[in-house]
């Protein structure tokens, strides 16, 4: 009878054991949470962070935690393991390590989508959440189309992605050359932030990206099998073309479901998939728990900088996003054979 | 146990690759398939795999149309070594033998069993010490090694390859086709390889099909097959046939297309087709 190779030793890999990994990506996400919320205008010491949640602090300290900056960090977490996920799946859908969320289209229909409600409904800023995110999924169903030709094949899927972005991108440019009257907070959205925004926004986030999140984790496996190539995972028995279209559209869900609340946020969906994988390897079951874990970590984080570097003025979290990613990013590439 | 093609046709956006082929693969014998570029060699393994759909006819295994096998079940039956693979630059060797097992196990981590279907796998191709390795940093021999290994995770009774051999130095070659008369006679499985070498083709096959323009011109046993009027009619070449070691062997002595002789597709009657 063989002799069976060990749990571990199938996909062994060098390094610390997942599980550790996961839990030290836990402890950095947990550690840039209790940061952010113990920074500000009022500082809380992290030791009281608990207490001061619970209400036995002030009544301005009890408003300021519960009111601003958990549901503040908590959305951030949000966004950035939604992005990150979205990035590590959209990786695996078109086979290219610099596939991220703004490259089908997801970003830029929703960017638009923002301008257009911001412009003809200018007194209703409660719709600029659900129209960007009816447009960032309207732009990544019609790169899906674009590139049907008896199937939707990844280099089809890339070229359709970057053509639509280019031509929903100058749209939006023209809408802020021809109305900036109306798209004076646009920049904000633009960049992306995450000041001002609080419960309801989190909320309704959550009830897209939380699904698509659990979805897409449970479903992890296939992607190890859909990236092997089309006629590999055929021969495998994974029906490539199905599952490829249900794999965008959880990308697409979880990329619009950020860019919704926290506008179009650039590098989290590149920077923290490349990051985890360089931890924990290609395999998709764990590569993308770990994408998720460090992009919450990463963005949460990033906001604390955005929020505290110039205090009283606060950068857009996008800025920083981009400053911290573009070396770290580049860092990763000479880590790289 | 057998797997047959039967008048079958194989297209690509209207245009015809393989056209009313027949013919079978049985458990425990190895099938060379032959022929120049283009001769419809790789659609009929992908046919015969069920990655490529008939376009007329069929492919049967045990006498059950491929069409009615649900996906998962039918790759529990035929692995599939492709000609090109991806590049997977930071995957393990053993996470890629492992993925063998999806049909049978889903896409979680495999269960005991699993793992001792993959320590034989890797055993079988000779990879045990590099279950851990990633596969970028493996030769040519040893990768198109680790694919084979995931197929035989799949614990399949057919085994396709198409041109296995290609880009690997020639002692990888034959420690390559000598796996696979291993595989067919230890574990019985029945195994169709796309060859460019003819005599690499009769000296590993019990049966060799030769194909020209999308059409089965000869199968049979190796010498029936290894004819210099065939080989001249399909490939365009002229040679001589001798006999090295008990096989046929093909020796080339001048290419017939420039001045016309041959190398135009000929119909399945042995004649140049119009």
């Amino acid at each position: 009878m063989s002799k069976a190779l060990s749990p571990t030793a199938v996909g062994a890999r060098s390094g610390p054991p997942f599980i550790i990994t996961l839990v030290g990506l836990a402890s950095f996400l947990a550690l840039a949470a209790v940061t952010s919320l113990s920074l500000g205008a009022i500082r809380v010491h992290p030791a009281a962070l608990f207490s001061a949640l619970s209400g036995r602090g002030s009544a301005a300290t009890l408003l300021i935690l519960r009111g601003i900056r958990l549901p503040r960090v908590l959305l951030g977490a949000l966004v950035g393991a939604s992005l990150s996920l979205s990035g590590c799946l959209l990786q695996a859908v078109m086979r290219n390590p610099l596939a991220a969320p703004n490259l089908v289209g997801v970003s830029s229909g929703a960017g638009l989508a923002a301008l257009v409600a911001m412009i003809v409904f200018p007194g209703k800023p409660g719709l600029v959440m659900p129209l960007s995110f009816a447009g960032g999924l309207g732009a990544a169903l019609l790169v899906y189309l674009l590139a049907w030709k008896r199937g939707a094949r990844p280099s089809r899927l890339i070229l359709a992605g970057v053509a639509v972005s280019s031509l929903l991108g100058a749209a939006a440019n023209a809408l802020v050359a021809l109305r900036p009257d109306r798209l004076l907070g646009a920049t904000d959205f633009m960049v992306g932030a995450l000041a001002g925004r609080g419960w309801r926004q989190l909320g309704l986030a959550a009830s897209y990206a939380l699904p698509a999140m659990g979805a897409s984790l449970l479903l992890s496996g296939r992607l190890n099998i859909l990236a092997l190539g089309d006629e590999a995972a055929l021969g495998l028995g994974l029906r490539p073309e199905r599952n490829r279209a249900v794999f965008l559209a959880l990308a697409a869900l979880l990329a619009a479901s950020a860019a919704s609340v926290a506008g179009l946020l650039g590098f989290v969906g590149l920077v923290a998939p490349h990051f985890a994988r360089l931890l924990v390897g290609a395999d998709f079951r764990r590569f993308a728990p770990a994408s998720a874990l460090f992009g919450a970590g990463l963005l949460v984080a990033c906001d604390c900088l955005a929020r505290c570097l110039f205090d009283p003025l606060e950068l857009p979290v996008g800025v920083v996003t981009a400053i911290v990613g573009a070396p770290v990013f580049l860092g990763l590439l000479r880590e790289k054979r | 146990m057998a797997l047959e093609a039967q008048g079958l046709c194989v297209a690509y956006g209207g245009r015809k690759a393989v056209e009313g082929l027949s013919l079978g693969i049985r458990g425990g014998e190895i099938l060379a398939l032959v022929g120049p570029n283009g001769s419809g060699k790789t659609s009929l393994l992908k046919a015969l795999a069920g990655v490529l759909p008939a376009a007329g006819g069929g492919v049967f295994l045990d006498a059950r149309p491929l069409a009615s096998y649900r996906r998962r079940e039918l790759a529990r039956r035929i692995g599939l070594v492709a000609q090109v693979h991806p590049p997977l630059e930071d995957l393990l060797v053993a996470e890629l033998v492992g993925y063998g097992r999806f049909s049978r196990e889903g896409a979680g981590p495999p269960g005991a069993r699993g793992r001792k279907v993959i320590a034989a796998a890797l055993r079988a191709v000779g990879l045990e010490a590099f279950a851990g390795r990633e596969l970028a940093r493996l030769s040519g021999g040893e990768r198109q090694r680790a694919w084979i290994a995931m197929a035989l995770a799949q614990e399949p009774d057919f085994l396709l390859l198409d041109e296995p051999t290609t880009h690997l130095d020639l002692a990888a070659q034959l420690e390559l086709l000598a796996l696979l008369k291993e595989l067919r006679d230890q574990r019985g499985l029945g195994i169709g390889i796309v060859l460019h070498d003819l005599n690499q083709a009769a000296a590993l096959a019990d049966r060799m099909a030769l194909l020209s323009g999308g059409h089965l011109l000869a199968s049979g046993p190796p010498r029936e097959v290894m004819r210099e009027s065939l080989l001249s009619a399909s490939f365009g070449v002229a040679g001589r046939v001798f006999d090295a070691g008990g096989k046929p062997h093909f020796a080339p002595e001048r290419s017939l297309r420039h001045n016309g002789e041959a190398g135009r597709p000929i119909a399945p009657s042995g004649k140049e087709s119009p």
